[in-house]
């Protein structure tokens, strides 16, 4: 045993190797979505691939890093070497699409591997039938959707195998910004590396990593204490995702959770089948909000590590919407995260005192895509995000982003850098959903393209037929709301996972759902 | 003549009164007067006045330091602040970033801006990213709001329209209305931030129209104040870069005074390196809440462009941002009151602090949960409590109770194993805070000397260097009025800004010039409206936010503007040097685009403080004091500052007592009082290898 001192040291340190991985990405980043979007994340693992520490980023990545890095040491364990670093973006080891690329680095010290370094980032375009590598609609099998890397070594002993780039820059339509990006997360990695070998010399190798079992058991121990206290029984909840495309029917999404004991098992069965878009949402990306929810109800100020993961179950019966078998299509998949945060809340509130959020007023991201009058190309990629709903002690935060945790592109950036013109971002009054405690509002942004013809537009959202549930007697939002105000005038509906052409002069109009209401409005029968 | 230095903060109002002819410096510490803070200044001031039997008339200036702005904010009673922003914009201010700083709570709320959304008023006008008008002002609708704004009282008016930092003329012709109007104080947000992101300098402006009044009036009464009592020399106030300008100049932009008192404590490490040619300090001062760290490069504190006021539990991005240039610190609820709690088998510090009331359980104030200074006097390192000019005895079975009852009895830990785990955990935290303004900048922290301010500072000092790796720890004579002290060394600085992207390249190097030209014609018709009878001699020096094009944050770099096409060839070599140290192994095969320009006029403080040596004292008769370091109980010696011993150098284990601080010297450490009585710390054994903890 470590004592508790030098635990509590080590236990900062390994925090700090995360955060500092997190502000070396971020501030050597090149894509809008990372610099400034901060759609990615990073984290640190023992020698076994199991997880350690996490930078405060993006869920959906967070959740699925360990599966991917367990992939990673399961493969590479015995044959990494200093300096190595792989690359992956396959959706079935990944974090469930394509543009979501993790480099995954072991770290020595003097010849004894001491942990792994994982970033994951989201990258802006990985190729395949749509900018952005993420259209719902017209695509079935992940084949249509992009370049699909395996665990590949991208790093060979430190040096960048240009082969494997070359490769990868062949198939985007981006390679300026996938380059950048990639080298970003190198840096990450090695500056990660630099304080774990600094913490290891500080410490010992042996405590060090004695250090890290013991962050990991503690945790398990406290958060199993958390879940004994729960009453046992099984709960379930209901909701759905709204088409997988024009005249398409909705998504079941039934979840039924269990509290036995110091264990969780969420289980998907009864949701719908895969379906043939690019929606479908691979195991690992359902664990990961899964998780975040789980986490979110029963420890939200505890360390997310290999610990707390370690008393939840996950089960969805393969070939189901929540664990497609491959080559599904998985682009849009984001767009089920709300979802099952919602589904998973939703049936352990009814255990759990906290008694969980209604509603999410789900984030839209349209992505555009054109050539600038120079003949260059650009990806506007935006991120409007909508409202937090109600829940048990206050409204929902107006604005505040739902379990996906971007932040949105300031304007300023977004016009500096495509000839796109924001007129409009702001709340929209009336559209939240009533309740003891509304749901935060709706947000509008609208993006008129200036210059071009043949400019193409790739929306994902949901939500546009009925708005976010609200919970425990609260009422629903607003529906969402997406069209195209051409520019002569006429105003043409654009589906949430839609794709249009678009001209100079024409409006593209974003209006996200209102959240749920929490609780029955005093005085309502 | 003599210079009169005032820092006023939470607790403390320091005053240090200096000879400039003997080098002879008198100081005392009120408490602060937070209602009237003008009436405790002068009482304070009067003091000292009469201590040394100088009047008001006799000072050549006085440079105050306050943190003022940052409590109006904190405390949210500044102005209401009515807010003309672009029409269909007007919830930039409620949207903010829309990110949740705690990942895993949904119930997170985000900061409460600083003007109402029923205050705010979307105009029609556009200006396009091009700089060019898309939409006219709609002048009429200006006048509508300036009405309603009148009539329901407001009179502090924040104009902030999209893009105005490239384009500023519908801000510039919006203030012409209010002004012509009457009755409004009108700030624009492409005066007090032009700089890209619209939430952010929006922000920051709405913040300088929140803040303006209070600042104003209290810097007028102080002024008044002190004129009346036959002061009439130039009053300065140091601004969050380091930097004085003129009270009347700070009045107008009292935004920046935000972090106005931290600022100091920097400029006495700043000059302490220069004048000891360090070419790197890491200033370090803790106090009772929080504790601060900034890294001193050659001599000048670094910079950031942006900062955040009124933070939830110190987290990052859950308070409000300010563009502004400002020193770059690195502030975590590390002080002499953070309390510890167990947690998982581990320790947790802060950030939850007992502060002054009810205090750590040894000051027996009523406090009982163990605190950062408990583990102190727990592990023996101090037994007295300086304040109000008074030493009082610790109460250290009370310290040792806290720590057994909530820290070592749920742990498994004997008090003496609590006391060094907290110790160990409150220094690390301290270190990684330390690593982000070092080694994520591209500085190895081992090659810093650590210069230690603060109640608290100097006694943790030794451990950080440590735990860092540094091994030289300095503490200067005057510690715990460290910051009034820097504030007589502070250069005078009048800055500006302008955001404009420009290529580094060749082709551009007229642009460039033509950019640089700008920013300088606009500078100096500010500065001739406050110099109209000619510029003092400023030294000028220019500054580039630069990065690879596409990428989506800037490093700041310094350059001469120099004569000839050198310039890009320079820009591009020194912005390389930075991105290397923080990139080592990065790709920089690229071009590399300027966003934001600035300039600075400055005039030199003085870099060398010429203070009175302090006499040696009488040697004392030999006292100890049984202090535990590593594991192991010693017989530490106490020395007091002017004790003969530390001329010649002592070695630790030693307890050095100071007026208002206690510096703690480890074993395997040296300490000496040498040059300026700047007591020196040197590690003689190997620093890191020695632990803390109770093994």
């Amino acid at each position: 045993m470590i004592d508790p001192g030098t635990l509590s040291v080590l236990w900062g340190g390994f925090r700090d190797v995360a955060a500092t991985m997190g502000s070396a990405l971020r501030t050597s980043a090149y894509s809008i979505a990372v610099r400034d979007g901060d759609d990615f994340s990073t984290a640190f693992f023992d020698p076994d691939g199991r997880l350690v520490a996490q930078g405060e980023f993006s869920p959906g990545h967070l959740g699925a890093m360990p599966f991917v890095v367990r992939h990673v040491v399961a493969l590479h364990h015995d044959d990494a070497e200093e300096g190595d670093a792989f690359v992956i973006n396959d959706p079935y080891a990944g974090s469930g699409h394509l543009p979501d690329v993790f480099l995954v680095s072991p770290v020595f010290v003097e010849g004894t591997l001491i942990g792994w370094l994982a970033n994951g980032t989201h990258h802006s375009d990985m190729g395949g039938y749509a900018v952005g590598s993420q259209a719902v609609m017209g695509v079935s099998e992940l084949y249509q959707e992009g370049l699909v890397l395996p665990c590949t070594r991208l790093y060979v002993r430190g040096e960048v195998s240009r082969d494997v780039l070359g490769i990868v820059l062949a198939n985007v339509r981006t390679p300026d910004l996938v380059r950048g990006d990639l080298a970003a997360q190198h840096n990450a990695n090695e500056a990660g590396a630099e304080r774990v070998r600094a913490l290891a010399a500080r410490h010992g190798t042996e405590a060090t990593i004695a250090a890290m079992a013991q962050v990991i058991s503690g945790t398990e121990i406290a958060i199993r204490e958390r879940i004994a206290a729960l009453p046992d029984g099984v709960y379930r909840f209901e909701t759905e995702l709204e088409d997988w495309g024009s005249d398409t029917p909705p998504i079941a999404v039934v979840v039924t959770a269990t509290i036995d004991g110091e264990t969780v098992t969420v289980d998907f069965t009864g949701s719908g089948a895969s379906v043939p878009a690019g929606i479908n949402c691979a195991l690992n990306y359902t664990m990961a909000y899964t998780l975040c929810a789980f986490k979110a109800l029963v420890a939200p100020e505890m360390p997310q590590n290999e610990g707390t993961i370690a008393p939840l179950n996950v089960v969805a019966p393969l070939g189901s919407y929540f664990n497609p078998a491959p080559p599904a299509a998985v682009g849009g998949r984001q767009l089920a995260a709300p979802r099952i945060f919602e589904a998973v809340t939703g049936a352990l509130s009814q255990a759990a005192p906290r008694g969980g959020v209604a509603g999410f007023g789900d984030m839209a991201n349209p992505i555009i895509s054109g050539r600038r009058e120079d003949g260059s190309r650009y990806v506007f990629y935006d991120l409007v995000i909508g409202s937090l709903g109600g829940h048990p002690e206050a409204a929902g935060t107006d604005g505040l982003v739902g379990p996906h945790n971007p932040s949105n592109i300031p304007v300023e950036v977004q016009e500096a850098s495509a000839p796109i013109r924001v007129e409009r971002f702001e709340l929209v009054d009336g559209t939240g959903g009533r309740g003891s405690h509304d749901g935060g509002r709706a947000v509008r942004r609208e993006l008129r393209l200036l210059q071009g013809e043949n400019v193409s537009i790739t929306l994902l959202a949901e939500r546009a037929r009925r708005g976010a549930k609200g919970l425990f007697g609260g009422g629903d939002g607003s529906p969402g709301e997406y069209d195209i105000v051409r520019a002569d005038g006429t105003v043409e509906p654009l589906h949430s996972k839609g794709r249009a052409v678009l001209a100079a002069g024409d409006l593209v109009r974003i209006q996200t759902p209102g959240a749920g209401g929490w609780g029955e409005v005093a005085g309502d029968e | 003549m003599h210079r009169l230095a005032i820092d006023i903060g939470g607790t403390f109002t320091d005053v240090a009164l200096l000879d400039e002819a003997t080098g002879r410096l008198t100081t005392t510490k009120h408490l602060t007067t937070a209602d009237e803070p003008v009436v405790g200044v002068i009482e304070a001031v009067d003091s000292v006045l009469a201590e040394v039997g100088v009047g008001y008339g006799d000072l050549a200036d006085v440079v105050h330091a306050t943190t003022l702005a940052t409590n109006t904010v904190l405390e949210r009673d500044g102005d209401r602040v009515g807010l003309l922003t672009t029409e269909g914009f007007a919830d930039v201010l409620t949207l903010q970033r829309q990110k949740r700083y705690e990942l895993y709570d949904f119930t997170a709320r985000l900061p409460e801006p600083l003007a109402r959304r029923e205050d705010t008023y979307g105009i029609r006008e556009r200006m396009g990213a091009d700089g060019e008008v898309v939409s006219p002002l709609d002048e009429s609708s200006v006048v509508a709001a300036a009405d309603a704004l009148a009539a329901a009282g407001v009179t502090a008016v924040a104009v902030c329209y999209l893009n105005s930092y490239l384009a500023p003329e519908h801000e510039v012709r919006t203030r012409e209305l209010l002004e012509k109007h009457g009755g409004f104080s009108v700030s624009c947000s492409h005066e007090v931030a032009p700089v890209i992101r619209e939430y952010e300098r929006f922000s920051t402006c709405v913040t300088n129209a929140y803040v303006q009044a209070r600042i104003a009036e209290y810097l007028a009464s102080l002024e008044r104040a002190l004129a009346d009592r036959g002061f009439g020399g130039t009053f300065f106030i140091m601004q969050s870069s380091g930097g004085l300008v003129d009270a009347q100049t700070a009045g107008r932009q009292p935004v920046r005074l935000i972090e106005s008192g931290p600022a100091a404590g920097v400029i006495a490490a700043s000059r302490v390196a220069a004048e000891h040619g360090w070419p790197s300090v890491l200033s370090f001062d803790m106090g009772g809440t929080t504790a601060k760290l900034c890294l001193v490069e050659d001599g000048a504190p670094t910079l950031t462009h942006l900062l955040e006021v009124d933070r939830t539990a110190m987290k990052p991005r859950s308070g409000l941002p300010l563009m502004m240039p400002a020193v770059d610190l690195v502030e975590i609820g590390t002080g002499g009151g953070s309390i510890a709690t167990p947690e998982m088998g581990a320790i947790r510090v802060g950030p939850t602090s007992a502060g002054a009331s009810p205090g750590p359980a040894s000051y027996g104030l009523g406090g009982t949960r163990p605190t950062v200074t408990d583990s102190s006097v727990a592990l023996g390192y101090v037994t007295h409590l300086n304040a109000d000019f008074q030493l009082k005895p610790l109460d250290v079975p009370a310290a040792e109770t806290a720590l057994r009852t909530h820290l070592g009895d749920p742990l498994g830990l004997d008090v003496a194993g609590a006391a060094a785990g907290l110790r160990d955990v409150a220094v690390s935290d301290m270190a990684n805070a330390a690593r982000l303004v070092t080694t994520e900048r591209g500085h190895d922290p081992r090659d810093a000397v650590l210069f230690a301010l603060g109640g608290a500072g100097p006694m943790h000092a030794a451990s950080l260097a440590q735990e860092l790796g540094v091994a030289t720890v300095v503490v200067p004579p005057q510690a715990g009025v460290g910051s009034a002290v820097g504030l007589f060394q502070a250069d005078v600085v009048y800055s500006a800004a302008l955001s404009r992207s420009l290529l580094i390249d060749a082709g551009n190097a007229d642009r460039i010039g033509d950019v640089l030209d700008e920013v300088v014609a606009g500078h100096e018709r500010d500065l001739a409206q406050r110099f109209p009878d000619g510029l003092p001699p400023f030294e000028v020096d220019f500054e580039a936010d630069l990065r690879f094009v596409g990428q989506g944050h800037e490093l700041s770099v310094a350059f001469e503007r120099g004569e000839g096409d050198g310039l890009v060839d320079r820009l591009r070599e020194a912005f390389l040097v930075r991105y290397r140290a923080s990139y080592p192994l990065a790709w920089v095969d690229r071009p590399l685009e300027a966003i934001t320009w600035h300039v600075h006029y400055r005039i030199r403080g003085r870099e060398v403080l010429r203070t009175a040596p302090q006499e040696v004292g009488a040697p004392a008769p030999r006292s100890t004091r049984r202090c535990l370091f590593g594991g192991h109980w010693h017989e530490a010696t106490v020395l007091p500052f002017d004790a003969p011993e530390l001329r010649s150098g002592a070695i630790g284990p030693a307890i050095v007592e100071q007026n208002g601080s206690t510096v703690v010297v480890p074993p395997g450490w040296r300490a000496a009082v040498g040059d300026r009585d700047l007591l020196v710390l040197t590690a003689v054994s190997a620093p890191g290898a020695e632990s803390g903890a109770v093994r």
